[in-house]
């Protein structure tokens, strides 16, 4: 799956998802939600906190 | 060539400038000057033009000049916002004050510019407190 896919699926776009996935960007919890949702799996496999977080 | 872009409209962009344009051609011309209206709208249909071309692009400034934007290209557009109204302020308040050190107490035009931006700022913290 492509960038530009999984934003088409999740109705972002490429870049949007480019920095989410180069840590630049922090979704907003529904699209973290969708995007587990969309993965099946849990949004604590996706994203985790970093210790300065 | 279809108007409505993937997301939001290609001619949002360009609609405001027309309208600018028709707006600023029409006070120029009301005062007396036809020529230079025609000229000033015709220089905002050059930027309508180049706005529509570039709002058919798929990068994130061509988003936010559609409307259609995600939200980090929201979050863009705000931050971009913010920044280019910080600017503004800092920018009226040292005119504001140049104003008054020349006149001996009068900030002249700056010192409405001030209070609109000093109250519209007042009036959105109440605002968003209560909707955030």
């Amino acid at each position: 799956m492509t960038q530009a896919d999984l934003g088409e699926s999740l109705g972002v776009s490429r870049q949007t998802i480019n920095s989410i996935e180069a840590g630049r960007y922090l979704p907003s919890l529904p699209l973290a939600l969708r995007m587990a949702r969309l993965f099946r799996v849990g949004v604590h496999e996706i994203f985790e906190m970093e210790k300065e977080d | 060539m279809p108007t409505l872009a993937k997301n939001g409209r290609r001619g949002l962009s360009a609609a405001v400038l027309v309208v600018g344009g028709a707006l600023v051609a029409g006070a120029v011309w009301i005062g007396g000057e036809p020529g230079v209206a025609a000229v000033v709208f015709g220089a905002y249909l050059v930027f309508a033009a180049i706005a529509f071309k570039w709002s058919g692009g798929s990068g994130d400034v061509a988003a936010i000049m559609r409307g259609g934007s995600d939200e980090r290209q929201r979050s863009i557009d705000l931050r971009a916002t913010a920044a280019g109204g910080t600017a503004t302020a800092l920018f009226t308040v040292a005119a504001a004050i140049v104003n008054i050190a020349r006149t001996g107490g009068n900030p002249g035009p700056y010192g409405v510019i001030c209070l609109v931006f000093g109250a519209s700022y007042g009036v959105a913290l109440v605002i968003f407190r209560r909707r955030i």
